[in-house]
């Protein structure tokens, strides 16, 4: 009795505590919302440009410097009292005084001191000077944004890569008949969505918990609440019967009632939290990730540049550029899939939240969040897995200096990036095999009902992809990023070299400046070229070149097909497949509480 | 079974409290009270209007003259002196200057002030792309609609800052239209003169630190040829380098 009270104090005052927390701070949950820079260059732009050489960022920044000058310039009183025609090349020099930096330039304000300083150092007349200083403001300046500023950067080769243009070349030059028109067309558009999907890959892959996701959860717990009330019933029912005892019934009601419900407020913001701790695990990862991607997209112009030669045919063209076309969609699918697994995910854990209180069931609801977890962590995941793999093809033969003019190597060089592409589009369905406790039917992976350990899994996620990778011998890519790894450390099995990439990128936000990001960039590039360049040359030596390269990546990639046919034939899918079966689960555990009538995870993870 | 019937008692209760919290936390927030000003943008509104106030007209037959002295006449004098120093076209700045110099006194300032003016008046051929229009700026006091005082004695000094909206020719462009602010110096003698101003001045940012910060500026965008009328988001943008402290609207802005 001393015991049961003390239980309720415990948990009341517990209760009350949160409730409080959460009525002081119910907002906390919505600042994820930031104000987006509007017609500026959107993040993935801005890491770009941080990535690109400095010779290119110098060519950006003075045509950005000119852009301002012609904006000053346009005042006809400062035009005229400049000397008229030389306006804009003093007011661009004036601005370069200040304006040091691309980034600079596009965020100056219009802020005039620094300004007349710049035009009295460039010795500008002293006319324009007291007109600059007397009018305090340029008042008819506008910021560079929108229209202006793109055009502006696409005068350079610098801000065309930073804005993600690639000019295509016809494949097959004046086409003689429909499929080399079709060869033609098929290039293009596989060249175009590689590059369009990787440019912006980092931007349509982001999970909100917003005034729209809390708004559902609200609905979605309603009915859980009204779950949890037959869960009671069901509750009683078995303790009735005893097939629950005393002591897990009063664990139900005293502990995790209270606690669901506690969750059904404070999910949205334990989400929240766990969603901006991911955020910045992506961020971290992202500035190098986006290096390797600019550094690919160098390669994809190169694609671009590609014509028809020897053995380089209409056929080839079709079946490669068709397998980058393929690739690059999966990929921007999958990115694009992952927000929307979490949203359905998070209201299938608001609808089954209720069954928490019931022994039986607990663990698939405990179940649900560790997945919710694990496709949250997947994405910081598959972006280093994204690098590491640009990483080497950018390495190759095809993309050094000046390119080679060997039909062969191009097309082999088209391959291994489709490829990859398609690797890493089907990447999630491999990672799922290790990764979380799945309760998804067609892959059996629900076995291990203490799915809390799931968590610490993830963690190790990229240390079992790496030892699947190993067994499988998937595709001579990623064998050959394997090798690259695990070489340069020494002393450190497969598990923890995969793991490697993810320490580089963690640390280096945390070095000064674009210089440091990308000097860390170098490093890991040169650190694994040598390797892979050497694995190309082994695979070239070893027989017809590419082509035989391309029969192991096809042959390992069928392999890896059986091996996890179901899920790899959903590819991503399996996003989907997660999410609907979460809600499915919960409406049938709703309305029959009998396990027999439980999918088939149930059997499995029952088992 | 005596101590679950308290267990459940006391979940009971919690079960209820929660729904209460729910109920309370769910219920529409009332919102908070606006401590915003009477006029649209969230600035108070005085009585004072542009275009009035004085009791006779300038050489230029339109710009009033002839004040009371009093601090509210000096507002109404920097808004109607506004445009006298921000206007300019090449027909009629003969006219304009002539004005300017019946309603202020001579000093640097002046010199500065209408230097620019008369460059341009002289100069041969008119900037690029600029000969179409019939004026390369004209001011509109109404579309900024807003003053500041900075200081102010009866009959003796005021220094007013005036928001005021301009649309602008360009170098090889269309017009743009755009805001600035006017800092303005008047001096009692008969009539409120003007003794100095911003733009104009060769003093610093604050002119001289006779006023708060420059004010508000800036907007710039493509024109039809008049001034937009102002919304939240360009309040926001102007008053991005200033503070929006002390600014009070005339009671014919055009909002």
């Amino acid at each position: 009795m001393l015991s049961a009270k003390r239980w309720v104090r415990v948990a009341a005052a517990t209760a009350a505590l949160f409730l409080g927390l959460g009525v002081a701070f119910p907002a906390s949950a919505f600042a994820a919302e930031d104000v987006s820079a509007g017609e500026k260059l959107n993040a993935d732009e801005l890491k770009r440009l941080a990535a690109l050489p400095e010779g290119d960022r110098n060519k950006i920044r003075d045509r950005l410097n000119q852009e301002h000058g012609k904006s000053a310039c346009s005042d006809p009183w400062f035009h005229g009292l400049m000397g008229g025609n030389e306006c804009e090349n003093i007011s661009a020099k004036a601005f370069g005084r200040f304006l040091t930096t691309p980034e600079k330039s596009l965020d100056y304000d219009g802020k005039a001191a620094p300004f007349c300083a710049g035009l009295s150092a460039v010795k500008a007349p002293a006319t324009g000077l007291g007109w600059c200083v007397g009018k305090t403001v340029i008042d008819q300046w506008a910021p560079i944004a929108g229209v202006a500023m793109r055009a502006a950067l696409m005068t350079t080769p610098g801000g065309r890569g930073v804005l993600g243009v690639v000019d295509t070349v016809a494949f097959i030059a004046n086409a003689k008949n429909g499929f080399e028109d079709f060869a033609n067309t098929v290039k293009a558009e596989g060249v175009k969505a590689a590059n369009e999907v990787l440019n912006n890959l980092l931007k349509v892959s982001e999970f909100q918990v917003n005034k729209s996701f809390t708004g559902t959860w609200a609905v979605f717990s309603g009915v859980g609440i009204f779950l949890m009330a037959l869960m009671y019933l069901k509750l009683w029912k078995d303790v009735a019967e005893e097939e629950v005892d005393m002591e897990s019934a009063r664990h139900a009601l005293v502990w995790y009632g209270p606690l669901s419900m506690v969750l059904v407020l404070f999910g949205p913001m334990v989400g929240w939290y766990l969603n901006t701790w991911i955020g910045g695990i992506v961020d971290g990862i992202t500035p190098w990730t986006s290096s390797r991607v600019a550094d690919f997209m160098t390669a994809i112009a190169r694609f671009a540049s590609y014509e028809s030669t020897g053995v380089f045919g209409p056929l080839a063209a079709v079946v490669l550029f068709g397998l980058m076309w393929l690739g690059a969609w999966s990929m921007l699918g999958l990115f694009a899939l992952q927000p929307f697994a979490l949203y359905l995910l998070g209201t299938g854990i608001a609808l089954m939240i209720g069954f928490m209180i019931h022994p039986k069931y607990r663990p698939r609801v405990l179940k649900t969040g560790t997945l919710w977890l694990s496709i949250a962590l997947t994405k910081p995941l598959m972006l280093l897995i994204m690098a590491a793999v640009f990483a080497f093809i950018v390495s190759q033969p095809a993309f050094a200096a000046g390119g080679v003019d060997d039909g062969l190597v191009n097309a082999t060089s088209v391959f291994i990036a489709g490829a990859a592409m398609c690797v890493l589009g089907f990447a999630p369905a491999l990672l799922f095999m290790f990764v979380p406790m799945l309760p998804s039917t067609a892959t059996g992976l629900g076995a291990g009902r203490s799915s809390v350990v799931g968590a610490a899994t993830v963690a190790g996620a990229g240390a079992a992809l790496s030892s699947m990778i190993r067994q499988r011998r998937t595709a001579a890519i990623q064998s050959g990023t394997g090798h690259g790894s695990s070489r340069t450390n020494p002393g450190l099995n497969g598990r923890s070299s995969w793991i490697l990439p993810e320490d580089r990128p963690v640390r280096d936000p945390g070095e000064s400046g674009g210089h440091g990001r990308r000097a860390a960039a170098q490093n890991q590039a040169q650190e694994q070229g040598p390797q892979t360049i050497e694995e190309a040359q082994a695979a070239q030596r070893s027989g017809s070149g590419g082509s035989r390269a391309g029969a192991a990546v096809r042959s390992g990639a069928a392999r890896a097909g059986r091996g996890s046919a179901k899920i790899a034939a959903g590819g991503a899918v399996a996003f989907l497949m997660a999410g609907r079966e979460t809600a499915r689960q919960a409406a049938i555990r709703g309305q029959q509480a009998a396990g027999s009538m439980a999918p088939d995870t149930s059997h499995i993870s029952g088992r | 079974m005596r101590e679950h019937w308290k267990a459940l008692t006391a979940l009971g209760v919690v079960i209820i409290v929660v729904v209460i919290v729910v109920i309370i936390m769910t219920r529409p927030a009332t919102p908070a009270p606006e401590t915003k000003g009477a006029g649209k943008l969230g600035f108070p509104v005085s009585d004072i209007r542009i275009g009035e106030g004085g009791s006779r007209k300038a050489g230029d037959g339109k710009t009033p003259i002839g004040y009371d002295g009093s601090c509210n006449s000096a507002i109404q004098a920097a808004a109607n002196y506004a445009p006298l120093l921000r206007d300019f076209s090449f027909k009629t700045w003969a006219v304009q200057k002539k004005t300017l110099t019946e309603v202020s006194k001579p000093g640097e300032w002046f010199k500065n002030t209408t230097f620019p003016n008369d460059f341009l008046k002289n100069s041969k051929e008119l900037p690029p792309g600029t000969s179409t229009v019939g004026f390369l700026r004209r001011t509109d006091v109404a579309a900024g609609g807003m003053y500041r005082v900075g200081f102010c004695k009866e009959k003796e000094k005021a220094v007013v800052q005036v928001f005021a909206g301009s649309v602008g020719a360009r170098v090889n462009a269309g017009l743009s239209a755009g805001f600035e602010t006017l800092s303005l110096e008047l001096s009692w003698d008969g009539d409120w003169k003007i003794t100095d101003s911003l733009p104009g001045s060769t003093a610093t940012e604050d002119f001289g630190g006779k006023v708060k910060d420059i004010g508000p500026y800036g907007g710039a965008r493509e024109s039809d040829g008049a001034s937009p009328t102002l919304t939240a988001s360009m309040v926001d943008d102007v008053f991005k380098n200033a503070s929006r402290e002390g600014w009070v609207e005339y009671a014919n802005a055009k909002r």
